[in-house]
């Protein structure tokens, strides 16, 4: 595929097989695949909430070979450091100079587990990698990788000793997605895939074979393909009628009663870029309402705020957004 | 004969005097009887049992004397006849009290009307406190459902007044038209979008109680929706704005 004239219907076909390949590794987490992707063709970045035992660590993976990208993952603990991500200068015994260690950040796709487990200067670090696309070690101003792409996961249901992002980090991430869990047809299709998992040798012996060895080595497309698909999504077509739409729904979340912090202009370019590129993954050259509806509660629930009057009542930031009594 | 006569007359005087010294009160009428000597301890009334003793006897006042104490009485009679007020005084043993006289007359002034006799009468066949209570809440209830009835009246007349307004297709018409030929404002395509989204959402519950995304998806494949809903989308978001001859009223069918 050429760059930017590619056809739209070629570059959909193309996400499209990347999905699919995913697919066959996990089951039923095609929203989050779909996310991944809107993430990756806007250079944006990803936080996913949810419980443990849900594959983000498999589908990140998948998804890094599938489209030839290098993968990285960062367990956040609390005693982890900020040169633990972005690297450091270590002394050369042998030369007695120093020399630079590049942490993993750099990488194309980041994974950075149970990001609230660490401490805030670790997080900072981080987000500041996120947002400036570039690291300092010692004196020496590095660039990350492009595409560079953090997927921060948040787990729900431990939050005693943890460091919750505050507003102002949340709203680096483009969009926040919740994860929820496989229906049961999906869970069946889970234990079946497990039970034909079976073993492999290693050295000596043999081990039990996980979905991780079941990830194909070869990558669909290649690396212009990926730049074709950012530079499309960048194309695609945004009416007067939609950024009317886009103004209105943030706009909202400003004036509502019931909500202390509303959506800063941040929301409005990530609802923005994120609908190109779910149109360009519906195989559209134009984006439509569904597209922003699809991406609201994504884009926005992370971003705003309840007023302590609406919490007393027993209200929910989505139930507001959503516009329910 | 003259000493005889003073004799009579001597003798008889404290028999006429005694006569004339017996207080006498009417029926619940208090009566003082003051500085009567009894020889002794320390008289008092005796507290009345039941409603059925004659007298209500109170001691005044009691001031010693030699041997006793003379006592000032107030006597209310509720009962007429001759009565001795000793029978209802207590002493301590060893004391006698000497007869007290008195009387309490019956008779009302002269002039006064005797109230007659009263009649036996039933009972009404409304009444008391509970049928009374009754009768009011049935009242008040009935009431509030003439003004239910009344409202529902009025509104069902309201509905049929908009019923003869203009169709939601009479009223999208000129905006659709507008819109196939790209002649309104930003502003009017974003209400215009809108009013048919909202639309649907109001008339199919099954589309209404689905988040917004799920219920565009469905919209955009709904055979009665979707005519209009991709029309639109075309005219208002497509790059190209080529407004294929769609038949305007075709799309409007489903919201005449």
């Amino acid at each position: 595929m050429s760059s930017v004239h590619t056809p739209i219907s070629e570059t959909a076909e193309y996400l499209q097989a990347i999905r699919q390949r995913v697919g066959t590794i996990v089951v039923g987490q095609d929203v989050v695949v779909e996310r991944m992707l809107i993430a990756l063709l806007t250079s944006g970045h990803l936080l996913l909430e949810g419980m443990p035992g849900l594959a983000k660590t498999l589908l990140v993976n998948t998804l890094a070979r599938a489209m030839h990208l290098n993968f990285r993952r960062i367990q956040f603990t609390i005693d982890l450091l900020p040169s633990d991500i972005i690297g450091s200068e270590i002394l050369d015994e042998r030369t007695g100079s120093f020399r630079t260690h590049k942490g993993p950040a750099f990488t194309n796709l980041l994974l950075a587990d149970e990001i609230n487990r660490a401490a805030p200067k670790v997080q900072g670090a981080l987000l500041e990698a996120m947002q400036e696309r570039k690291v300092t070690i010692g004196a020496e101003s590095m660039p990350l990788p492009t595409p560079f792409l953090v997927i921060a996961t948040q787990n729900p249901i431990e939050q005693s000793g943890t460091f919750e992002l505050p507003e102002a980090q949340l709203d680096r991430f483009m969009l926040c997605h919740r994860l929820g869990y496989p229906t049961a047809l999906e869970e069946e299709e889970i234990l079946r895939r497990n039970l034909k998992l079976g073993v492999k040798r290693e050295g000596a012996g043999a081990v039990a074979r996980t979905e991780f060895d079941m990830i194909k080595e070869e990558a669909i497309g290649s690396e212009a393909d990926l730049i074709a698909a950012m530079e499309a999504a960048n194309h695609v077509h945004v009416s007067d009628v939609f950024l009317k739409h886009v103004v209105d729904v943030v706009e909202r979340t400003r004036k509502h009663p019931e909500l202390e912090l509303g959506c800063s202009p941040r929301a409005g370019i990530s609802l923005l870029k994120g609908s190109r590129a779910r149109a360009l993954l519906h195989g559209r050259d134009y984006v439509v309402p569904e597209d922003l509806f699809a991406l609201a509660e994504d884009v926005m629930l992370h971003r705003i705020r309840l007023t302590y009057e609406a919490l007393a009542e027993g209200k929910t930031a989505a139930a507001v957004l959503r516009g329910y009594p | 004969m003259i000493r005889l006569l003073l004799g009579l007359l001597l003798a008889l005087a404290p028999l006429h005097a005694a006569e004339e010294s017996v207080p006498t009160q009417r029926v619940g009428q208090p009566l003082r009887i003051d500085d009567i000597y009894i020889p002794g301890g320390e008289v008092k009334a005796k507290p009345r049992r039941d409603r059925k003793q004659p007298l209500v006897v109170r001691v005044m006042e009691v001031r010693p004397a030699k041997d006793g104490g003379r006592y000032f009485f107030e006597v209310q009679g509720l009962e007429a006849g001759r009565h001795n007020l000793a029978e209802y005084l207590e002493a301590p043993e060893g004391t006698v009290i000497p007869e007290i006289p008195l009387e309490t007359t019956g008779e009302l002034a002269a002039g006064l009307v005797r109230p007659h006799a009263t009649e036996k009468g039933e009972l009404p066949v409304l009444g008391g406190y509970r049928t009374k209570m009754i009768t009011i809440a049935s009242l008040w209830g009935a009431g509030l459902i003439g003004i239910l009835l009344w409202r529902k009246k009025k509104s069902a007349a309201t509905g049929e007044d908009f019923a003869s307004g203009p169709t939601m297709a009479e009223r999208l018409r000129p905006l659709v038209g507008a819109a196939s030929k790209g002649e309104l404002s930003t502003e009017e395509r974003a209400k215009l979008e809108r009013l048919v989204i909202g639309h649907w959402r109001e008339k199919r519950s099954d589309i209404a109680v689905l988040p917004p995304a799920e219920a565009m998806v469905k919209l955009r494949t709904d055979p009665e929706a979707a005519p209009l809903v991709l029309a639109l989308e075309r005219w208002l978001h497509a790059p190209t704005g080529s407004t294929p001859p769609n038949d305007i009223e075709q799309l409007l069918a489903p919201y005449a």
